[in-house]
């Protein structure tokens, strides 16, 4: 069988299998994703100290309060249940749950306290003061005389949010629409069209305005830091890429040379090598690159060289066995007859047969690397923040894991999807190649 | 068998002197000076060497070497800096709760893998086998922090059915705490062990002793477990000793996502630290347990199929 008709026959062998072509193409996806990061992703390093933690699809409103600080929120609808969760994050970073009790607001604070707000007017801002109160009703009013407001807002018995509202501006009555985000109100003026946000709660009865309209739908959501999670994922697949590839490519320098050279030669260089092999395979893998970490510090050029150091033993091994099987066969006697040099024997005639073995661990030693790189970047041992690597993503999220899952969630499945994807590819590999070789 | 244990144990003793080297050597490159690390910003000269001195880090490497061994042979792995508690200390107290994850998450995987690996093995093709096989594929893939997480998330936040990370009070009411991690941990190698005995289980099923029981007559259960398994125990045994000394690895993780108080947290709080002593402490301690376990492997190994003995 020719060479050509050699590889023609893995091709084809490889795409038979299902398993192996889906783990390509999302291999594929990711490199193509990650060579294009920077336009797909533009920015995934800017944190927003105000709009951490927001969940995935949620619109974000940059809201300006009236107030003296001219204090800036961003505020976003969790959910529209009876019983509103709202959240404005930048003033209180934690879910509170209201309800309103007649005159007064019951706030259930997340340590399990309760609080009670009056709504009277010693709880508004200065400036506003309720006018009537009711079981359905509650109307206040400013008593600014620039700026005469007035709302109402009606409960039905479902708790829902009639869609109406007088608004009287200086004392002349304004039809204006509104739309309940849960969280706040967006006051539409009728005639004129501009919006404003009314954000609910006894404390945040402050009028506040919409600075520039809807924000951003962050679509995976925001992290710990407010840093857009899908830029961030983005990033990680080139890091992950950059980490499998560098630390495959280190171990297999290593590791042929150091199998090839105790393969060909034997006798006490086999020896050495060998034992000093035996002595790396006694370090559980992860425990051995967690130390190189702890010594050398956070860094991805140190995670290349940890996980490096830990991946050469078995590849010693398979090239090792490889060449002792391989040494006595034929092609090699014939090298040597013909006075090849052993370098020359070892590179151009040893290696080439033993690519199936060394190709399909590439892509089984891949997956291998990115996981043990997210296993240490979780564990804050591995990429310097604010790197966004898949692993440290996590570890972002790990804090608030139970709170706000979206943060961790999705990073963790594109791992599990990757690894899965090399695994898939190296499966395939191996049956294409040689279904009898044993990685 | 006696001079199959002696040969062994001389085998593993370049293996554990190799290990110590290693610790040692890695540890001697760590950037930044501990003793001025743990002075603070203006330490006294004069203190610093008497410091060093009394540490003897003012030795050549091979002397301190020397003298790390000698230590290290009678149990001294040298002081923590943050706590001035010795190493072992450190390391005997926390290494039970290790041990108690590791030894619970190996019965998981045993007690589901093995099964599974023989109801695949039996119904090849059939839609158990393939569901058996996905699985084990997605439980290898999965990390176990992320696997770890996913489980809170269900047990603890949405289901409630599991009080919390954590040790646990103690006694049966921690018994609660120990499920999450177990599960965590044990996937990996409840994955590799059903797939192992399903491979080997179907080869033994392909074998000449399996035909000549079935042409007997022999009951088709009988064949299965008593021909069939039997035999295929013994890579069995291998892979589930192999994963009991690398789940001690594997608990780093798994302790960190559950805050679990075993020597994975013991590490890493020590690394966030910069307590390099108990940090080299750990390395070399689980190495050795690694070792030690995979040796006790291979001597039962031996015990159960006497071919290995002669090779």
């Amino acid at each position: 069988m020719t060479q050509k008709k050699f590889n023609r026959t893995v091709f084809r062998r490889l795409f038979r299998h299902k398993l192996a072509v889906i783990g390509l193409s999302i291999i594929l996806l990711m490199i193509i994703v990650s060579l294009f990061a920077d336009v797909i992703a533009p920015d995934p390093y800017s944190m927003n100290l105000d709009a951490t933690l927001i969940p995935p699809m949620k619109q974000v409103y940059a809201a300006k309060s009236k107030d003296q600080f001219e204090t800036k929120k961003y505020i976003y609808e969790v959910s529209d249940s009876e019983e509103s969760y709202y959240k404005i994050v930048g003033k209180r970073s934690e879910n509170v749950l209201f309800e309103k009790l007649g005159n007064a607001l019951e706030i259930k604070l997340p340590d399990g306290k309760t609080e009670f707000v009056p709504l009277n007017s010693k709880s508004l801002p200065p400036g506003y003061e309720i006018i009537g109160e009711a079981d359905d009703l509650y109307t206040f009013r400013s008593t600014k005389s620039v700026l005469v407001m007035e709302h109402w807002y009606r409960y039905d018995s479902l708790g829902k949010h009639t869609k109406n509202s007088k608004e009287v501006v200086s004392g002349e009555l304004v039809d204006v629409e509104w739309e309940d985000l849960g969280v706040a109100y967006v006051v539409v003026d009728v005639e004129s069209g501009n919006k404003r946000l009314h954000p609910k709660g006894a404390s945040d009865l402050i009028s506040t305005e919409i600075e520039s309209g809807p924000m951003k739908r962050p679509i995976l959501g925001t992290d710990n830091a407010g840093r857009d999670i899908a830029q961030r994922l983005v990033h990680g697949a080139r890091i992950s890429l950059y980490v499998g590839i560098v630390v495959i490519l280190i171990s297999l320098i290593i590791g042929i040379t150091l199998g090839a050279l105790a393969g060909f030669y034997g006798g006490w260089i086999d020896s050495v090598i060998s034992r000093f092999t035996d002595i790396m395979f006694a370090f559980p893998g992860l425990l051995f690159a967690i130390a190189v970490m702890a010594v050398l510090g956070r860094d991805l050029f140190n995670v290349f060289i940890a996980l490096g150091l830990v991946g050469w033993p078995p590849i010693v091994r398979i090239i090792r066995g490889e060449v002792v099987a391989l040494k006595e066969s034929e092609f090699v006697e014939a090298a040597k007859a013909i006075g090849a040099k052993n370098k020359r024997i070892i590179l151009r005639h040893l290696l080439p047969n033993m690519l199936a073995p060394i190709i399909v661990y590439v892509s089984l030693g891949i997956a291998g690397a990115i996981m043990s790189e997210a296993g240490l970047s979780f564990l804050g041992i591995g990429v310097r923040p604010p790197m966004p690597s898949w692993g440290s993503m996590i570890n972002d999220g790990f804090q608030h894991a139970l709170d706000s899952p979206h943060v961790w969630l999705v990073p963790g499945i594109v791992i599990a999807l990757v690894v899965l994807a090399f695994n898939f590819l190296g499966d395939g590999l191996r049956d294409a190649l040689d279904p009898k070789l044993k990685i | 068998m006696f001079q199959y244990i002696i040969k062994r144990v001389i085998q593993l003793i370049p293996v554990i002197i190799g290990i110590t080297f290693i610790t040692f050597m890695l540890f001697l490159v760590v950037p930044g000076d501990p003793v001025r690390v743990s002075l603070g910003q203006h330490p006294d000269p004069a203190l610093q060497e008497r410091i060093r001195h009394e540490l003897g880090m003012d030795l050549p490497w091979p002397v301190r070497y020397g003298k790390y061994l000698w230590n290290a042979v009678q149990g001294d792995l040298g002081k923590s800096i943050e706590t001035s508690e010795p190493v072992t200390k450190r390391i005997l107290e926390a290494f039970p709760a290790t041990l108690k994850l590791a030894t619970s998450a190996m019965i998981f995987a045993v007690f589901f893998g093995i099964p599974a690996g023989i109801v695949s093995a039996t119904r090849q093709y059939s839609f158990a086998d393939n569901a058996f096989m996905f699985m084990a594929l997605l439980g290898v893939s999965t990390p176990i922090f992320v696997l770890g997480l996913i489980l809170q998330l269900v047990f603890i936040r949405y289901l409630g059915v599991i009080p919390g990370v954590g040790y646990g009070p103690g006694g049966w009411a921690s018994f609660k705490h120990l499920i999450l991690p177990t599960i965590a941990l044990g996937t990996i190698p409840l994955a590799m062990i059903s797939r192992m005995t399903r491979s080997t289980l179907l080869e033994q099923m392909k074998s000449d002793h399996v035909r000549t029981a079935r042409s007997k007559g022999v009951k088709e259960i009988v064949v299965v477990y008593k021909h069939a398994l039997k035999n295929a125990l013994i890579p069995i045994v291998t892979v589930i000793g192999n994963y009991f000394a690398s789940l001690m690895a594997g608990a780093i993780i798994t302790e960190k996502v559950f805050s679990w108080p075993g020597l994975g947290t013991t590490m890493i709080t020590a690394i966030e630290k910069r307590d390099m002593p108990v940090v080299m402490g750990v390395v070399l301690f689980m190495a050795l347990v690694f070792v030690v376990t995979n040796l006790i492997v291979d001597i039962s190994y031996a015990y159960i199929d006497p071919r290995v003995r002669l090779k």
